[in-house]
């Protein structure tokens, strides 16, 4: 059963087209990402893959004019769950949708409030999660994203003061308070120096040891160090998925952006 | 860098532009207060009626202010009561929940109450007394409340478009982050959006009580009288001192009542900053509540 269970993609997208007042945006993007590792979305600037990550959590309709047609499926608890539900298919509402699978920014998105209210007041108020548990929570969330021993006793200090690379890995910590099964990247470390990008970017390689992460990256050589699974957008469709890199070099992957380009 | 002369002017221009405010300010208040506090006193206030006699009314005050303090603070509250509710929860409709064609329908009705002289809004209320008074009910008169009414009609506008302008303001960015972590729309307007425009919305309460308590053209058509005593109740006639002012600079016979008239301009400015300091602390105090830990 275990076995069946790894072989079904964590994400499964079937002819996905959004478009925003009636400008296609991505279209007919099909793909089954497999479970295990980062599963990194790569393309250039305005190739639609922040919109395809968006789809992922309903994070589009966020956005007015937007159209979404297809399907995407994601394997929640070992549960297949339809995200844009057809007839007779098992819905789930979009606030817990976006609990459970978590989502980090290129610019790091902190509340304007606390460190501890950033983490706390998801936690109390989209999940009504009780008071007494929310200490060990917020604190157990800040070590996941190596933040705590930084920030233990700075957390009433307003969370705008931090670094960028500490804001980064504070947002981390509010998605992964929400225990998530799933996190979303858009370009985490896009807005970070070359330290705190590699702060990130080990933490994420730790993670995706125990949770699905899909991360969008616009960095060739950040997509090869990272991936496990790559899929390569252009122009807002899916040029190709490639489930193995290893041995693969920057140069190759721009041949295929080149191909692209010579044959949408 | 060498700039061209045309930017050196218009910096210069934007410079003296910028210098003028304060400038007026302190020009406006020095002249006041230097005017005002010499006559600020016991007498100012309570004439020869003893102090706690008048603040607890059991005696008249005949020629001080102190009923015109108490009729503006009354006048005030009553106003934001009033208007603090329909006048916010309009700006947040606006910015957060209405259609294009709601706001575009809307937006103009708040743009053209903005536009409304402060007389026609007094006009409209006796005209409302009038009506009454030949229809359902004849003993209807000006007052207080009426007062208060319509000062409300005249700052609601102020209200709307400052907490709309206060809410269109809290970026997208924290929108979409809200989303992301799971909450919903009114979860996300209640425990981030208001927070966060807390002060824009602030801005506009400050303007609109500052507009209440200032307006004469209003209470002029609507209840205010030159020597009532203290506010006998939400329906009797009252004093204010934004009126006194008026009246004291139109009918004075000596200096000494026109030396009165300072008095009460800084009287009037000094419940103006009261309210104010008031409404920062209190803005003060949510916010630290709200940002820090729970």
């Amino acid at each position: 059963m275990d076995k069946l269970h790894s072989l079904r993609p964590v994400l499964s997208v079937g002819g996905l087209s959004v478009s925003f007042f009636q400008h296609t945006v991505i279209h007919n993007v099909t793909m089954d990402v497999p479970k295990g590792g980062i599963a990194v979305i790569v393309g250039r600037s305005g190739s639609g893959k922040t919109t395809l990550l968006r789809a992922i959590n309903r994070l589009n309709e966020e956005m007015p004019g937007c159209r979404t047609e297809g399907q995407v499926n994601l394997l929640l608890d070992g549960e297949s769950v339809a995200v844009y539900p057809g007839r007779g298919e098992r819905s789930i509402p979009v606030a817990e949708l976006r609990r459970r699978v978590g989502m980090v920014f290129q610019t790091p998105q902190v509340f304007p409030v606390s460190v501890y209210r950033n983490l706390a007041m998801p936690l109390s108020v989209a999940m009504g999660c009780p008071r007494s548990e929310l200490d060990d929570r917020v604190q157990d969330a800040l070590r996941q994203a190596d933040l705590w021993n930084e920030v233990s006793d700075r957390l009433e200090m307003p969370a705008e003061r931090l670094s960028g690379g500490q804001q980064q890995r504070l947002c981390l910590a509010r998605a992964l308070a929400l225990r998530p099964d799933m996190l979303l990247l858009d370009e985490p470390t896009a807005s970070l120096d070359v330290r705190a990008a590699r702060h990130v970017e080990e933490l994420l390689m730790s993670l995706s040891e125990r949770l699905s992460v899909i991360m969008v990256s616009h960095g060739l050589a950040q997509s090869l160090r990272l991936a496990s699974f790559l899929a390569v957008m252009e122009s807002g469709t899916l040029v190709r998925t490639l489930d193995e890199v290893a041995g693969m070099e920057e140069k190759d992957l721009e041949k295929m952006f080149e191909g692209a380009q010579m044959h949408p | 860098m060498k700039h061209s002369i045309p930017f050196l002017c218009f910096r210069l221009l934007t410079g003296f532009s910028a210098a003028l405010v304060p400038t007026m300010v302190c020009v406006l208040m020095g002249y006041l207060l230097m005017r005002g506090v010499p006559v600020m006193g016991k007498e100012l206030l309570f004439g020869s009626t003893p102090p706690l006699d008048a603040v607890f009314g059991r005696a008249p005050v005949w020629d001080g202010l102190w009923p015109a303090c108490v009729g503006t603070f009354w006048l005030v509250v009553l106003t934001m009561l009033l208007a603090l509710f329909p006048g916010t929860g309009c700006g947040i409709f606006l910015a957060e929940l209405a259609s294009p064609l709601q706001k575009k329908i809307l937006g103009a009705a708040v743009d053209m109450l903005a536009g409304m002289p402060s007389i026609v809004m007094g006009l409209f209320g006796f005209m409302l007394i009038l009506l009454l008074r030949h229809t359902i009910l004849p003993d209807a008169n000006t007052g207080l409340l009426l007062a208060a009414g319509c000062l409300a009609l005249l700052v609601l506008p102020v209200l709307a478009a400052s907490t709309r302008e206060a809410m269109n303001a809290v970026p997208r960015s924290l929108r979409l982050a809200a989303a992301a972590s799971g909450f919903s729309r009114s979860q996300a307007l209640f425990h981030l959006f208001l927070p966060a425009a807390a002060k824009g919305i602030l801005g506009g309460v400050v303007l609109a009580v500052g507009r209440a308590a200032e307006d004469t053209a209003v209470i002029l058509f609507t209840g205010v009288v030159a020597n009532a005593g203290l506010p006998a109740g939400l329906f009797g006639k009252f004093e204010a001192l934004s009126f006194d002012i008026y009246y004291v600079s139109s009918q004075y016979q000596n200096q000494q009542e026109l030396l009165h008239g300072f008095g009460a301009a800084a009287l009037l400015l000094g419940i103006s900053c009261l309210l104010l300091a008031i409404a920062r602390l209190l803005e003060g105090s949510f916010r630290r509540k709200w940002q820090g830990k729970a």
